[in-house]
């Protein structure tokens, strides 16, 4: 999350050139004030902020263990004394749970995308510049990942490495790949279409120039919106492949095990047990997504007044 | 019109191509021998030789791939390496109820979804769009897995109104009425992300459109609001509109494959994830590849209508 | 200010104008404050008559004639005073419902962008005949009819299989052409064209407004012309109003204002005609975000500071 806000702040500092240089406030500060000013978006900052902390914090939190219960003590409900959100089917307290399982599932959805944005930034850029064949045959090679749903895809990597954290983020990673190249390609393509593009080239820019200086940062601002809405969408699908086994390996804590757990004690009448760590993932998810409206309003400059 | 469509089957055979080369390499992509990995470190040689035969790993890769996709072409997707009997007598009866699933959702999809974009975008900035815009924001972040658990626990558990596994009622099959009744639930969960973001896009394309200046030219011809509305601004939105949900039944396909697993539907993602639980590779590699051949014959067909939706390019096509 | 001497046609019989603007202010509420575009205005159409209406760019034109028809579709839009009668009635105080039967029945509208005023989806010939059926109420057959008459009272080349048409294979005249007949289809009262010929190209200009004349002619439709170009004035106005910042500045018949400019900024326009226009890139931008523009040669006109609204 932070990462992807300092992503943010680097778009702005360098000066862009072809009539986007502003008289007065950088486009750094613009961008803040546009985003401050969309209450949803802060709101879901503040709250992934607290979701972060909190799962960081988990030790001090909670005296519980997150992987040992008594079971004496299973399947107690929602305010059973000390233990806030009750307790599972192991006899596990779920407060602990959450907020240890926070760790996993925060690091197992962020984290793929993080590695693999400098990745796809790189093809989406190159490609993207090279226009012509190269960008023809490599979005003719994106269009058969695209035939497979992302969730399947994912899934299907998964179920091919086993499960286990670091198998999951790997092929959640492989998946993203072609999503985030061709937002970035698609934005190489039409920047490099612009006046700033062609001015630069007549002043003698090298190539890299031209692609460090000129294109970078206006190909970076779209792709970090994207990556940001993105990480909604893997937070729900990594927590989703360890929902169906192919994730995160019992007893380690995570929210989509947990809403897997409590699924099997759903008939029970046990509905809390999957209810509780699904509306984590939710929150979670929705935060990511109001954040990157947010940016996306904020780093338009068209939206930008002063 | 028919250049249009002949082009876009020839380039839809290419990227069916691809899938099947994706699809050949999962078995490749296994770490280390996959015979091994899939019979465990307790495997005798023997054992180990024999999945490897039963998987052509013993060929070049070219030749392996090559015998996969004529397999292909003759329906032959192997053999499954748990109940040996043929891959796609195992897979085929599954399609059929996925195909059933994922229709009914995407009716659920299509049918509340735009309808709700257009009035949203009707009564722009009302109570009504920020509600629903709120509420569809927040529907397309739902994880489609809990969504299914917690329909289970209300409607199913607490109101009692619906059964919450299968297909049919397993002591007394009752035809239609009970597919239906057994269907409500698995549809609406696998439905409700896309239709969140259906009705959100629509919306928006919807807006683009009514600040078109034909729309004041309509309203100058005293056309009351709801014709312009559900007759010009649909007409007009529709191409994109119908794109949007061809791209959305990508993340439908992927909801049913979570919802199949949690309400026991007989289909694909079920039949997935019972597989993937016991490594048979052949009959993973065969659900997946249904599903996205479902997905790529959705997009055809949404490439398509949105062709030939547009005067502008049905012309072009003919010329 | 000058009060707008209501303009008796000389020659024509004495009967009651077919429409009668008094007092006419809108608002707009924007992010730096109210804009009075239209501020109290009064407007006459003489019966059979053609006013012109003239103005630089943003002067207000266009929302005065989308008053009229109840179309200043903007929620920051607000009519502060006045009344606009119509063959007697005020349009001001009608219903939604009821202003519907005056648009495209009783009063027409040709408007600013000829190129994109029609559906992209829709046949020409279902677009006029869905705005005949209804209003006139006829089956399909005799409304087809009726929307060819109307094809061939615009002069439509090969009006016929031009019904079947889509507005993308027409050029921008044929299409301008098709929206004055949608206009015309139920032979309105009243005729509004917002510089109907803006988007057109020089010669087709011409044949448009002669077009526009032939039928303020023959079919005795009273017209509200809206422009910025005293040339169409002089060419088939009878009466003229000009406008700037919002208010009529100067009104009269058309001859005599031409020949007598009481007004510098009147003058003005007559002199800078081509120098007033928007330029493609100035089009390209939200009618929202466009600033009032200022006056190209303010200081010209810098005694008329007292017209200065905002
Ligand atoms: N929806 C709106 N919101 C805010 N201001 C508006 C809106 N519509 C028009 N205005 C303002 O009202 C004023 C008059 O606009 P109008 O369109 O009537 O000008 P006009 O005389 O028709 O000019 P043109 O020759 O460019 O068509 C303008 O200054 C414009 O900025
Ligand atoms: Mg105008």
């Amino acid at each position: 999350m932070t990462a992807t806000l300092q992503k943010a702040r680097r778009v702005e500092m360098p000066p862009v050139s072809g009539g986007m240089e502003h008289e007065g406030p950088s486009r750094f500060r613009l961008a803040v004030r546009a985003y401050v000013r969309d209450k949803a978006a802060v709101v879901a900052l503040i709250v992934l902020v607290l979701v972060v902390l909190a799962a960081m914090l988990a030790p001090f939190l909670t005296p519980y263990s997150p992987t040992e219960g008594s079971a004496s003590e299973r399947l107690q409900g929602i305010g059973t004394p000390g233990h806030p959100l009750g307790l599972d089917g192991q006899g596990r307290d779920v407060l602990s749970r959450i907020l240890y399982g926070g760790r996993n599932s925060l690091v197992a959805g962020v984290v793929p995308v993080v590695v693999v944005f400098p990745i796809a930034l790189t093809i989406g850029l190159l490609a993207g510049y090279a226009k012509g064949r190269v960008g023809e045959v490599l979005m003719r090679i994106l269009d058969v990942i695209f035939a497979f749903p992302l969730v399947l895809l994912a899934i299907a990597i998964a179920a091919v490495f086993g499960a286990g954290l670091g198998n999951v983020m790997i092929a959640v990673g492989i998946t993203l790949v072609p999503y985030l190249a061709r937002v970035a390609y698609t934005a190489t393509v039409q920047e490099t279409g612009k006046d700033y593009v062609e001015a630069a080239r007549a002043a003698g820019a090298t190539v890299p120039q031209i692609l460090w200086r000129e294109l970078l940062p206006n190909v970076v601002s779209p792709l970090v919106v994207y990556a940001t809405t993105l990480c909604g969408l893997t937070i729900v699908v990594t927590a989703g492949l360890s929902f169906l086994g192919i994730g995160v390996v019992p007893p380690t804590p995570d929210w989509g095990i947990m809403t897997s757990d409590g699924g099997k004690v759903l008939l029970e009448g046990y509905v809390y047990l999957a209810a509780i760590p699904g509306t984590v993932i939710l929150i979670v998810s929705l935060a990511f997504n109001l954040i990157g409206d947010g940016l996306r309003d904020a780093l338009d400059p068209r939206k930008q007044t002063s | 019109m028919t250049a249009l469509i002949t082009r876009r089957v020839v380039s839809t055979l290419l990227v069916l191509l691809g899938v099947s080369v994706v699809v050949f390499l999962l078995v490749q992509l296994v770490p280390g021998d996959p015979a091994r990995v899939i019979l465990g470190q307790n495997a005798t040689p023997a054992a180990i030789a024999e999945v490897r035969q039963a998987l052509g790993l013993d060929k070049p890769i070219v030749v392996q791939f090559m015998d996969y996709l004529g397999g292909l072409l003759r329906g032959d997707l192997g053999t499954s390496l748990i109940v040996n009997s043929p891959v796609i007598d195992i897979v085929l009866p599954r399609f059929m109820n996925t195909l059933i699933l994922a229709g009914a959702a995407l009716i659920i999809c299509v049918g509340v979804g735009v309808p709700l974009g257009l009035l949203a975008a009707k009564k722009q900035y009302s109570v009504f769009d920020r509600a629903s815009m709120f509420i569809s924001m927040t529907g397309a972040s739902v994880p489609v897995y809990w969504m299914a658990l917690l329909l289970i626990g209300f409607f199913g558990l607490t109101l009692g109104w619906f059964p919450t596994s299968g297909m049919y009622d397993s002591r007394e099959p009752g035809g239609l009425p009970d597919l239906l009744l057994h269907l409500v639930l698995p549809a609406v969960a696998a439905a409700l992300v896309p239709l969140a973001v259906i009705a959100r896009m629509t919306r928006s394309v919807t807006l683009e459109v009514l600040e078109q200046d034909y729309v004041r030219t309509l309203r100058a011809s005293g056309l009351p609001e709801s014709t312009i509305l559900w007759r010009h601004a649909l007409r007009n939105a529709l191409p994109q509109i119908v794109t949007v949900i061809g791209l959305q039944v990508g993340y439908l396909l992927g909801g049913v494959i979570f919802v199949e697993v949690v309400f026991g539907w007989p289909g694909l993602g079920g039949q997935l994830y019972t597989s993937i639980s016991q490594r048979d590779m052949p009959t993973i590699q065969a659900g997946v590849l249904f599903i996205a051949v479902v997905f790529v014959a959705v997009n055809l067909l949404a490439d398509i209508s949105v062709g030939v939706l547009d005067p502008r390019s049905r012309k072009q096509a003919v010329a | 200010m000058t009060t707008p001497t209501p303009p008796a046609k000389t020659g024509s019989p004495a009967t009651a104008p077919v429409l009668e603007i008094r007092d006419l202010s809108v608002e707009f509420a924007t992010d730096s404050g109210t804009v009075r575009a239209v501020d109290h205005v009064d407007l006459t159409v003489e019966k059979g008559g053609i006013l012109g209406l003239v103005g630089e760019s943003g002067s207000g034109k266009s929302v005065t004639a989308l008053c009229i028809l109840g179309l200043i579709g903007s929620r920051r839009a607000k009519i502060t005073s006045g009344e606009v009668r119509f063959q007697g009635e005020d349009l001001l105080t009608k219903t939604e419902r009821q202003m519907r039967d005056v648009r495209g029945g009783r009063i027409g509208l040709v408007s600013q962008n000829a190129l994109s005023a029609l559906d992209p989806s829709f046949r020409i010939g279902d677009q006029l005949i869905e705005v005949i059926r209804l209003h006139q109420h006829v089956d399909k057959a005799t409304a087809a009819r009726i929307a060819l008459d109307s094809l061939d009272i615009v002069a439509l080349p090969d009006a016929a299989r031009r019904m079947r048409s889509y507005p993308h294979e027409l050029s921008g005249g044929q299409r301008q052409r098709v929206v004055i007949a949608i206009a015309l289809a139920c032979r309105p009262q009243l005729l509004i064209a917002d510089e109907p010929t803006t988007a057109l190209d020089a010669t087709v200009q011409q044949q448009i407004l002669d077009l526009l004349l032939d039928i303020n002619k023959n079919l005795g439709t009273s017209m509200l012309m809206v422009t910025h170009d005293f040339g169409v004035v002089a060419h088939m106005c009878t009466t003229v109003a000009v406008m700037r910042k919002g208010r009529i500045v100067e009104q009269g018949e058309a001859g005599e204002i031409i020949s007598f400019p009481r007004q510098p900024y009147t003058q003005g326009l007559m002199n800078a005609v081509p120098r007033l226009r928007l330029s493609e890139t100035e089009r390209a931008v939200p009618r929202s975000q466009r600033r009032l523009p200022v006056f190209v040669e303010e200081s010209a006109f810098a005694e008329r500071a007292d017209y200065a609204t905002v």
